[in-house]
C-alpha cells in the first residue's frame, strides 16, 4: 500500500524548517569562513578587502540575533502549519484531538533543539532553562493526555 | 577624507538596521511585484506608463528626502556625495547590457532576488548566471575599464563631490545650494511621474468607457443601519473601503499597490541613509556587487579565495559589509511574504529554453552591472538620492537595452 503525501503539506512544513536551518548555517558559515578569510586577507596585506575587527564583530553580533529570530520564526510557522494540517485531517468535529496531546511534546523538542543549537554561541548556560522546559511540557502532556482520554470516553 | 559617524551607536545596530531594511525591501517589493525592468518593458509593449511613472516618483521622493535631510543640516553633505562613483562610458554601455540581459532573463536585480526567494527557478538560474557574468567581467573587462578610469579616457578620474550636482551648479556644498538643487532635481521627477501615471489611468478609463455595462460595475457595500435607511454616505463608504483595504493588505490577502510600494521603498532608502551616515555606504544595495561576493563565498567552501588571485575581487569588495546582510534579509523578507500569503511555490518554466535564456540573461546582467559600477538599485536609484547624474545616464541606457530586448523577443 502506498501512502500519497500531499505536496502542499510538504511545502508548508519543509520551507520553514529550511529557513531555520539556513539561518543557523549562515551564522556558522560567517563565523568559520568569513572570519577565516578576513584573517587571510590581513596576513596577505590585502587591506582593500580586509574588514576591521569592530566591524566584523558587529556583523557577527547582528547575524547571531537574526539567526535567533529566524530560527524562532521558522519553527513557529512550522508548528502553526503542523497544527493546521492535523486539524484539517482530523476534521473540525473533535474539539480536543490528538494534536492537543502532541503539542507539548513538540514544543519541548522545539525549544530544547533551539537551546542545543545555540549552546555554543550564547553567553549564558541554557541547560537549566532546557530542563525546566522539559519538566513543564511533560506536566502539560500528562494533563492533555488525561483530558483527551476523558473526552473520548465520555463522547 | 574620512567619514565620521553621525549618530553614536555601534556596528551591530548598523548591520541590524541594514538587515531590517533588506527585509522590508524584500517584503514590500514582493507584495507590490515591483520590477524596474517590467516598468520599462510595459512602456514599449503596452504603452503603459503607470509603473514607469512610479519609478520616477521613487527617484524623486528619494532625492527629495535625502536632499532635505542634508539641506536642513540633519546629515552632512559629505554623506550624500562620498560614495558617488566615477562617471563615464562604462555606465552607458553597462546599463544597455544590463537592461538587455535583465529583460531577457525576466527581472531586474531586485525582482530577480524576490522572485528567486518566492520559488521561481528561472531566477535562480539568472542569479547563477550573474555570478558567472561577474567573474567574466572581473577577468576580461575590469583591467581595461580600470585603465580608462585612471587615465580619464571618457571618464571622470574621481567620484565624490566632483559628480555632486549642488557642487557642479553652485561650486560649493552649502545647505542653501543643496536645498535649491534638491528642489530643482526632485520636483520635476515627481511631477513627471504623477503626470505619466495620470495619463495612463486616463487612457485606461477611456478604453473601458462603453465596454463596461452597468451590471459589471462594482456594487456598493451593504451596510446595516438601525432606524435609518441603509444608504451610507459617500464618505462612510470611502472610510469603510479604506479600512477593508488596509485589513486585506495587512492580512496579505491583497498585493500592495504600485504607489504604496513606492512610498515604502523611498522611506526604506531614507532609513539606511540616516542610520548608515558616517559608517558605511548609506544607500540601498542589491546584488550587483553581492553577485560576485556570493560567488566568492561559495568558492570559500572549496578553499578558493578570489580576493587573492583575481582582479576586481582583490580590490573592490570587502569580505563583508552591510549589503551582505541586506541581500540575505531581502531574500528572507520576500520568502516570508510569499510564504505567508500563499504565493510561495517552486516554479519550473514549462519551456526549458526559458532556463537557458535566463542563464544567458544573467551573465549579461552580471557583466552589465559591474561595468556600470552598480545595478538599477545600487547605482541608478541610489544616484538619484545622491543628487548625481550617473542615474540619469543609467536610466537612458537601461531603457535602450530593454527596448532592444523587447525587439529581440518579438522575433524569438
Amino acid at each position: 500500500m502506498s501512502v500519497k503525501i500531499n505536496p502542499v503539506y510538504v511545502r508548508k512544513l519543509l520551507a520553514p524548517l529550511v529557513l531555520s536551518m539556513f539561518a543557523v548555517g549562515w551564522y556558522k558559515f560567517s563565523e568559520v569562513y568569513l572570519v577565516g578569510s578576513d584573517k587571510l586577507a590581513l596576513s596577505n596585506g590585502n587591506y582593500a578587502v580586509y574588514v576591521v575587527p569592530t566591524q566584523m564583530q558587529g556583523y557577527l553580533t547582528a547575524t547571531l540575533w537574526i539567526c535567533y529570530f529566524l530560527v524562532f520564526a521558522g519553527l513557529s510557522v512550522f508548528w502553526y502549519n503542523t497544527v493546521k494540517i492535523v486539524q484539517g485531517l482530523e476534521g473540525v468535529a473533535s474539539s480536543f484531538g490528538g494534536v492537543d496531546v502532541v503539542s507539548p511534546v513538540v514544543i519541548a523538542v522545539e525549544l530544547d533543539t533551539f537551546f542545543y543549537l545555540f549552546r555554543g554561541i550564547t553567553p549564558v548556560d541554557l541547560r537549566l532553562i532546557g530542563y525546566g522546559v522539559v519538566i513543564a511540557c511533560l506536566m502539560w502532556f500528562w494533563y492533555a493526555l488525561v483530558k483527551y482520554v476523558k473526552v473520548r470516553t465520555n463522547g | 577624507m574620512v567619514l565620521q559617524p553621525v549618530f553614536s551607536y555601534g556596528w551591530p545596530i548598523v548591520f541590524g538596521v541594514f538587515a531590517l531594511s533588506g527585509f522590508i525591501l524584500g517584503w514590500s517589493a514582493q507584495r507590490g511585484n515591483y520590477c524596474f525592468v517590467n516598468a520599462m518593458t510595459s512602456v514599449f509593449t503596452v504603452r503603459s506608463y503607470e509603473r514607469f511613472g512610479a519609478l520616477l516618483l521613487l527617484f524623486g521622493l528619494s532625492a527629495l528626502g535625502a536632499g532635505l535631510l542634508v539641506g536642513l543640516g540633519v546629515i552632512p553633505a559629505s554623506d550624500q556625495y562620498y560614495f558617488n562613483y566615477f562617471g563615464g562610458w562604462y555606465i552607458l554601455v553597462g546599463s544597455v547590457i544590463f537592461g538587455f540581459g535583465a529583460a531577457l532573463a525576466g527581472g531586474c536585480n531586485l525582482s530577480m532576488l524576490y522572485r528567486a526567494a518566492s520559488g521561481y527557478v528561472q531566477n535562480w538560474i539568472e542569479l547563477f548566471g550573474m555570478m558567472i557574468g561577474t567573474y567574466i567581467f572581473a577577468v576580461g573587462i575590469w583591467p581595461f575599464q580600470l585603465y580608462t578610469m585612471e587615465k580619464g579616457i571618457l571618464s571622470t578620474t574621481s567620484g565624490g563631490y566632483v559628480e555632486y550636482l549642488p557642487y557642479l551648479i553652485f561650486h560649493n556644498v552649502s545647505d542653501a545650494g543643496v536645498l535649491a538643487t534638491t528642489m530643482l532635481y526632485s520636483i520635476p521627477l515627481i511631477g513627471l511621474g504623477i503626470y505619466l501615471q495620470a495619463r495612463t489611468k486616463k487612457k485606461w478609463k477611456l478604453m473601458s468607457t462603453g465596454n463596461v455595462s452597468k451590471g459589471m460595475m462594482p456594487s456598493s457595500p451593504k451596510v446595516k443601519a438601525l432606524g435609518r435607511p441603509a444608504v451610507p454616505s459617500p464618505s462612510t463608504i470611502k472610510r469603510m473601503d479604506l479600512k477593508g483595504e488596509a485589513k486585506d493588505l495587512l492580512l496579505l490577502k491583497k498585493p500592495y499597490g504600485t504607489n504604496l510600494t513606492t512610498v515604502i521603498l523611498a522611506l526604506d532608502m531614507l532609513l539606511v541613509f540616516i542610520v548608515g551616515a558616517g559608517y558605511t555606504f548609506n544607500y540601498l544595495v542589491i546584488t550587483s556587487s553581492d553577485g560576485g561576493r556570493f560567488f566568492e563565498y561559495i568558492l570559500f567552501l572549496f578553499g578558493q579565495h578570489l580576493f587573492l588571485t583575481t582582479p576586481w575581487f582583490n580590490d573592490s569588495l570587502p569580505i563583508v559589509d552591510t549589503s551582505t546582510l541586506m541581500v540575505v534579509m531581502l531574500c528572507v523578507g520576500a520568502f516570508f511574504s510569499s510564504y505567508l500569503s500563499g504565493d510561495f511555490k517552486i516554479r519550473i518554466p514549462r519551456e526549458k529554453k526559458r532556463l537557458a535564456i535566463g542563464f544567458i540573461g544573467g551573465i549579461l546582467v552580471g557583466i552589465g552591472v559591474r561595468m556600470a559600477l552598480g545595478c538599477n538599485v545600487g547605482l541608478m536609484w541610489t544616484n538619484f538620492a545622491q543628487i548625481g547624474y550617473d542615474g540619469i545616464i543609467f536610466i537612458f541606457g537601461m531603457l535602450g537595452g530593454v527596448y532592444l530586448a523587447v525587439k529581440v523577443q518579438e522575433r524569438l
